[in-house]
């Protein structure tokens, strides 16, 4: 068994990432009498932005790694491991954080458990919590592993702040060889409803006349994609690739705000996993209301030219 | 060229109770699916397949019932359907998991590129692209949305990254995981529906791949479940705000403030 | 004047019909239970076609088709959009001499409504409605351009409205767990949120979970469950500025969903015998998507690549299972039952969209005022007394 709690650091062109301050704060919660450790692949520069009191920070530097290099950069992350040895390793659960610590699983061979939304010290034990069966449920695991790998969602615990670090260090390591180069980054064009992050979802509550405005402009306002419901393809309001639903697609939005849906399974069954969703109807039978997070009985287009006002007006 | 693609039955609908006794999931409906992203990953795959006369094989880790997904899959354009299936592989990690696959890859052929999707719906945990790559040793890059150039050495991809594009190029052999809705999915169509049944799916089973049971399945698991609860009561309703429309308008545009960061 | 106090038990479209009708009356007093949301269970799964001639609905019973299409177009005219009606036409198919015989009488009859209706054989002319069907194996089609189809959760939700707009209460999420009696006679129930209520009279309008509910009151519903099977597909080619009409086969019907199609296996062909078919379920077992059985693809293939093979190289977005309460004679179940005040509207198999108008409209007049009518008697429960099994 290893000993202290090490927290990975995720950064890109040398920023560390903010929520590296929510894993101190899940970290301290822990009680865990253990020392604890943030740790980033970087250069010095790292150092003054990981600063936590009681909390060491190192940072490896590695001249020949470069960003997305998931391969080189897990064998420099198990170099480090192996030569700290710590009883556990807390990881943002970001994507390319799980991609990195997934290999460095299998380098360590140890597990990984993903996407834990609290974390607990019982009796000597280390308790995770998180989300199963597509978030219906919840479960309760335990690491059997030393280090016992977990990745913690971020934008659950509140940030610690920051103060002076027990000690800093940097080590100098060299990459291997990687099979991936960085070539560019490019702005991406939103161009379908389906991976859009937000979305409007339509109904024929949100009709004025036969337009969709006051939709439109708030679409605008919000960066968001429209959807709608069977009606407004029927009567050629918006294109069929625009469909939500069982005719249409499935979509994944991270906000959904449905205007005037009456919400038939037909359409509801379209959106997946959005982590908000809101309902505005005059109905307050409508089905709807049992499928969103938060509903509004109200009138969807004085909703949508308010809200495009407020948005509008805090842009500035 | 030679494509891998692993794919994954999940439940259609998310209808789940726990057993208050014994604390153990039961699923109301049975009703099983395709993972969404996989689809986009066999999609990538068979455009590739179309583009350069590649052959696509499609792997699924599973019980019997997972040939349904092998199936779908064949009527969407794969060429051969293995199923990897033995009680030993059963109940695993995401390690584990990427064990048996590795393993069942490898004693099939070369394979130049594995594709798989980003992350399971049921599941999510997004991890086993990544483990599967480091145990084939070959480089990785995940969440997708597009493929670009390929060459017989390389390919050119486009991965999704803080809202923004990030274009690599990673050398062949490697793998990559699709993220969802990175392209839409061909659909089986009722004829070639017809043809997949007529297909042979080829069993791997841990006689042929001799893994130590120890390290993969149940045995292998590295964390255990200790306790089961639902999140939330069924018959859900929506928590009703109220006030004038700029009222309102307000509440919503707090409550996005909470989720966007 | 005291009123007669009357507890629906299902708001799918038989409940919420029956609500809207009686809440014409004045001295009615209605509530509504509903376990989940208005038309969500399997009115949602409805295709929602009502045809001026096809054959879901024996031409015996033609005035309730008209009834019922014209209630909608009206419901429609008053709200757009508030029967999700989409005017695409029909297309009925005739495969055999005697259906040819049926598609003719209904076109007499669509024609003495007032419709337009022909029956065409000219296959050119078959092949421009349709495109993609295989016209040599036919004898020819009925066409109307006047109707379509409508959305069963829409209406129910209209008429949940105006039931509500005329005084009834309606409660949603909340499931009927005991009917109390007195006797032979019912007189009120108890509610999964611990309530209860009295009643002068309770109707039952759970469709498939009527099997169920009846048990409650020791009634045996002789209902079966028929699989409805319906496929969403995407078909290969697509037409600039062409409407899909809804087309009837005697083993299946389609109609357009966006650009795609939806296709369901006609309910009078199923053999309530055989347990592929039919047998007596769980409905809340049924799952929201899927679910559908793989010999039902074989069905659908062959039928496909016989009469529309273009639509057989259609790929398949996705299907859902849904269960039809279906009688022996596959007519409804309306009116008394043995137990006294414990009144059924229920067994509408595929056609409750079709049927509840009309029902609901004379159900609701003998409620209120004892007067039965003509389809009321040849819908009665009475008929299938010691038949059942």
């Amino acid at each position: 068994m290893g000993k202290g709690i090490f927290i990975y650091a995720e950064q890109f062109d040398q920023c560390a990432e903010p929520f590296t301050a929510e894993l101190v704060t899940a970290v301290k919660q822990l009680k865990a009498n253990e020392p604890v450790t943030v740790f980033a692949v970087g250069d010095e520069t790292l150092l003054p932005q990981l600063q936590w009191d009681d909390v060491a920070v190192k940072v490896i530097s590695c001249s020949n790694l470069s960003a997305f290099q998931e391969d080189a950069a897990a064998v420099v992350v198990a170099d480090f491991l192996k030569q700290e040895d710590p009883a556990y390793v807390i990881v943002p659960a970001t994507g390319t954080a799980k991609s990195l610590f997934s290999r460095v699983a299998v380098l360590l061979d140890v597990g990984l458990t993903a996407d834990c939304t609290e974390l607990s010290m019982e009796d000597g034990n280390f308790i995770q919590k998180k989300p199963a069966f597509g978030s219906e449920a919840m479960v309760i695991t335990e690491e059997t592993d030393s280090p016992a790998m977990v990745t913690v969602i971020t934008g659950i615990y509140p940030p610690c702040e920051t103060g002076k670090a027990s000690s800093e260090a940097v080590i100098s390591a060299e990459a291997p060889a990687s099979g991936v180069e960085f070539i560019s980054v490019e702005e991406q064009e939103v161009d379908s409803i389906v991976d859009a992050e937000y979305l409007l979802s339509l109904g024929r509550g949100a009709l004025q006349g036969d337009s969709i405005d006051t939709a439109k402009a708030l679409a605008d306002a919000m960066g968001a994609a429209i959807g709608g419901t069977r009606p407004l393809v029927d009567n050629g309001t918006i294109p069929f690739e625009q469909q939500i639903g069982q005719t249409g697609c499935t979509v994944h939005p991270k906000v959904c705000l449905f205007f005037g849906v009456s919400g038939a399974i037909q359409h509801t069954e379209g959106v997946r996993d959005a982590k908000l969703t809101v309902a505005v109807n005059t109905d307050e039978n409508a089905g709807i209301f049992s499928f969103a997070d938060y509903g509004a009985k109200a009138d969807s287009n004085e909703v949508m030219a308010a809200l495009t006002a407020k948005l509008n007006q805090m842009k500035g | 060229m030679r494509i891998a693609v692993c794919i994954k039955q999940i439940p259609a609908n998310d209808t789940v109770e726990i057993d208050p006794v014994t604390h153990r999931l039961i699923r109301i409906d049975t009703e099983m699916t395709v993972n969404p992203a996989d689809l986009n990953a066999l999609t990538e795959a068979v455009h590739l397949k179309q583009q350069t006369g590649a052959q696509v094989d499609v792997y699924t880790m599973g019980a019997d019932g997972a040939k349904a997904a092998l199936y779908t899959a064949l009527a969407i354009g794969a060429d051969e359907a293995y199923l990897v299936t033995d009680r030993a592989f059963a109940g695993g990690d995401t390690l584990g998991t990427a064990k048996v696959l590795a393993a069942a890859m490898q004693s099939v052929a070369q394979y130049d590129l594995v594709i798989c999707g980003a992350l399971a719906s049921d599941g999510a945990t997004g991890q086993v692209g990544a483990m599967l790559a480091e145990i084939l040793k070959i480089p990785s890059v995940t969440e997708v949305k597009k493929i670009g150039e390929t060459a017989d050495t390389s390919v050119t991809v486009y991965k999704a990254w803080k809202g923004q594009l990030a274009q690599l190029r990673m050398s062949l052999p490697g793998l990559l995981t699709v993220s969802l809705g990175a392209n839409k999915p061909i659909l089986p169509t009722l004829r070639n529906q017809m043809k997949a049944k007529k297909k042979t799916i080829h069993s791997i089973t841990n006689e042929e791949l001799a893994l130590n049971p120890e390290e993969i399945g149940l045995q292998g698991a590295k964390s255990i479940v200790t306790d089961t609860y639902l999140r939330e009561a069924s018959g859900k309703q929506s928590m009703m705000l109220s006030g004038t429309a700029e009222e309102i308008a307000d509440q919503i545009v707090e409550l996005m403030q909470k989720v966007g960061e | 004047m005291s009123k007669k106090k009357i507890g629906i038990i299902g708001g799918g479209i038989s409940g919420a019909a029956l609500g809207y009708n009686l809440s014409l009356y004045e001295d009615a007093e209605i509530t509504l239970f509903e376990k989940d949301r208005i038309g969500c269970g399997t009115t949602a799964k409805s295709a929602g076609t009502v045809c001026l001639f096809d054959d879901s609905l024996n031409n015996r019973y033609w005035d309730v088709r008209l009834y019922g299409f014209e209630t909608y177009l009206k419901m429609e005219q008053e709200e757009p959009g508030s029967a999700g009606f989409d005017k695409t036409g029909t297309l009925v198919v005739a495969t055999s001499k005697e259906v040819e015989e049926r598609i003719k009488t209904g076109i007499a009859l669509a024609r003495s409504a007032g419709y337009t209706g022909e029956y065409i054989t000219d296959k050119d002319r078959i092949r421009e409605i349709l495109p993609g069907i295989n016209a040599d194996i036919i004898l020819g089609a009925g066409y109307t351009k006047d109707d379509g189809y409508f959305d069963g959760t829409m209406i129910s939700n209209t008429f949940a409205k105006k039931m509500q707009a005329n005084g009834g209460t309606i409660y949603t999420g909340v499931a009927v767990t005991e009917i109390i009696r007195d006797g032979d006679t019912a007189t009120g129930l108890k509610t999964s949120d611990g309530k209860t209520y009295d009643f002068d009279v309770i109707v039952d309008c759970t469709g498939p979970w009527s099997k169920f509910t009846g048990e409650m009151v020791d009634i045996d519903v002789p209902i079966w469950h028929t699989k409805a099977e319906a496929f969403f597909l995407a078909p290969p080619v697509k037409r600039e500025n062409y409407v899909f009409p809804i087309i009837k086969y005697p083993a299946f019907y389609g109609l357009r969903a966006g650009d795609n199609v939806f296709i369901c296996k006609s309910h009078l062909s199923m053999d309530l015998d055989n347990p592929m078919h039919a047998g007596q379920w769980d409905p809340d077992k049924l799952p929201a998507t899927g679910g559908t059985d793989d010999y039902f693809i074989e069905f659908l293939f062959d039928q496909m690549d016989t009469y529309i093979p273009e639509l057989a190289d259609s790929g398949q977005v996705s299907s859902w299972l849904s269960y039809r309460a279906e009688t022996r004679d596959f007519l409804p179940i309306v009116g008394d039952t043995p137990v006294q005040n414990y009144l059924l509207a229920t067994g509408y198999g595929g056609n409750g969209v079709i049927e509840a108008p009309a029902v609901s409209r004379d159900l609701a007049k003998y409620i209120m005022r004892g007067e039965s009518t003509l389809l009321l008697e040849e819908w009665a429960f009475r008929r299938l007394w010691g038949k059942a099994e």
